[in-house]
């Protein structure tokens, strides 16, 4: 199955790319300021950090969920959604980008209205309120191209990246202790596991498509995590994405998912999402159980 | 503010624990190879021999220019592919970077300690008969160990406050480890209180030794390293060669 996933991931890589770009293109294009149309602004009823923005936390890109354009828009899927829905209130998409351990913080602490693409978990379920499901991806285990992967075993004794604050980060830990190798980012990451420097780098599928990896996936292979590999839960293998924001301010994930709707009622949404490889999948466009 | 369990508690200090060890482990060995490193290099910088001079202020000119983390990511992620070929790993990288960086600082104190023994002093040595490197040993190092020993800690107290920054290139040392805690519960403020008490219990008792030895140096020998009093082996020097106490 591992090697059957690595094979799919050459054939999507060229698709994902070019709809990374058209997606890219489509949130500069939505990523602009202030409404440009007649209508006014709707009514919010939900607080923003900094008046006139939505500010949004960002751990860097995560084609085809989000894309940070360099010129500080925001493309992919999340782009879609964020820049309407910025729009529809009359407001201006603000990256703040960050590591991903800080971007939770950033939320809890208001200085960011809204972190993108945050799996749930219990823990996190209590400081974050978490929006509609956007996608599911799967997690993976990264190795270099021609690397005998067979499961966990083979790797065993040897450096394995994980970023911290991410879902597998305290498992591998616990798993692997001083072979678990803890980096703040996910380009840090990549690029050790492409100097060799580490043997695998667990993270989900995205990166896949994210640089430095984008760049070089002749030069890696992708193995999907199955239940059990390094004692892993089943729930931490396919992971739900969802937006997240404070508990303090619910009304704007609300807000939010009524746009969704919005956008999955004029068909918007399906469009955008049909486009994405078989890999990305969601079940229900539904927020998951909240624990603020 | 919301206090933790007991049970968050423990797990942060397991975490936290794992961390203030390799904290301290870097820490050591990266003063041990400090004060190696700061000691050859002053006496490389008042080296009869120009190569070596010039070798001296190239390394402490260098190290000094590149700030310590900009130097951990050149190690780790622009030496990197090299440097995992010889299995070096990320501590031994920190450890260098750090020591490194250190000893062209202490570099600098300690050629200035040796500098600031008078001129007169190296001239009674010398006219004894006695070498450049028998002058250094018999003559100055004597003196200049006791001012220096206060200004060390200092070192090392920086030493301790910057080993936090191999966190950036995965070791995982105390403050990383208490990054990892606030990731998995959220707690910042309570997390990082925890993480700065146990920053101040490494470095209080540090600040506290050093001032007391400071004291104690000044009391004995004068202001530290610019008033050095001279040693009973450099007032024979001196009588011997005739010079007066103004010359001392």
């Amino acid at each position: 199955m591992q090697g059957t996933i690595a094979r799919r991931h050459r054939r999507l890589a060229a698709g994902i790319t070019a709809l990374a770009l058209a997606l890219a293109l489509v949130g500069c294009s939505a990523g602009t300021p202030a409404p440009t149309n007649s209508e006014p602004a709707a009514e919010m009823d939900f607080d923003v950090a900094q008046d006139g923005f939505l500010t949004i936390a960002t751990y860097g890109s995560n084609p085809p969920v989000n894309i940070d354009n360099p010129d500080g828009t925001l493309g992919g899927i999340e782009g879609d959604l964020l820049n309407s829905f910025a729009e529809k209130y009359g407001l201006q998409v603000k990256l703040q980008p960050t590591t991903f351990a800080s971007m939770i913080l950033e939320v809890q602490q208001g200085r960011a209205d809204m972190g993108l693409f945050v799996y749930w978990t219990e823990e996190r379920a209590q400081t974050l309120y978490y929006s509609s499901a956007l996608l599911k991806v799967p997690a993976v285990v990264f190795t270099e191209k021609g690397f005998d992967y067979e499961g966990p075993d083979s790797l065993a004794g040897e450096k394995i990246g994980v970023i911290v604050g991410q879902v597998w980060a305290e498992l591998m830990q616990k798993e692997l202790g001083e072979d678990a190798l803890l980096f703040q980012s996910q380009p840090q990451a990549a690029q050790a596991l492409l100097n060799g420097q580490i043997k695998g780098y667990v993270t989900g599928l995205t990166q896949m498509f994210n640089a430095p990896l984008s760049e070089h996936q002749d030069e890696i292979d992708a193995h999907e995590l199955v239940d059990g590999d390094w004692n892993m839960p089943e729930s931490v293998l396919q992971n739900t994405g969802y937006n997240v924001v404070s508990c303090e301010n619910s009304a704007l994930a609300t807000a939010l998912d009524e746009h969704l709707q919005e956008m999955i009622d004029s068909g918007t949404w399906e469009e955008t999402f049909s486009a994405l490889p078989d890999e990305f999948t969601v079940d229900e466009t539904v927020p998951p159980t909240q624990g603020c | 503010m919301i206090w933790p369990d007991w049970d968050t508690l423990a797990s942060w200090l397991e975490l936290m624990l794992a961390g203030l060890v390799v904290t301290l482990k870097l820490s050591f060995l990266t003063t041990v190879l400090t004060i190696i490193l700061g000691s050859l290099s002053a006496l490389g910088a008042v080296s009869t021999s120009r190569t070596v001079r010039i070798i001296s202020r190239v390394y402490v000119d260098l190290f000094r220019s590149v700030p310590i983390l900009a130097l951990m990511i050149i190690f780790y992620f622009g030496f990197g592919p090299w440097l995992s070929e010889w299995g070096i790993d990320t501590f031994t990288l920190a450890l260098a970077a750090l020591s490194l960086s250190s000893g062209a600082y202490l570099s600098e104190v300690y050629r200035g300690a040796i500098q600031s023994v008078p001129r007169s002093q190296w001239r009674a040595a010398e006219s004894l008969g006695l070498g450049h490197f028998a002058i250094l040993r018999f003559a100055v190092i004597p003196q200049v160990i006791p001012p220096l020993v206060p200004l060390t800690l200092n070192a090392v107290i920086s030493i301790v406050k910057n080993s936090s920054l191999a966190s950036l290139i995965t070791v995982n040392e105390l403050t990383l480890s208490g990054t990892m805690a606030v990731s998995l519960s959220f707690m910042p403020m309570q997390v990082y209180l925890l993480l700065g008490a146990m920053y101040a219990a490494i470095i209080l008792p540090l600040i506290f030794a050093a001032g007391r030895l400071e004291r104690w140096v000044n009391r004995r020998y004068g202001l530290v390293s610019a008033r050095l009093k001279p040693t009973m082996a450099m007032r024979t020097y001196a009588s011997a060669a005739g010079l007066g106490r103004r010359d001392r």
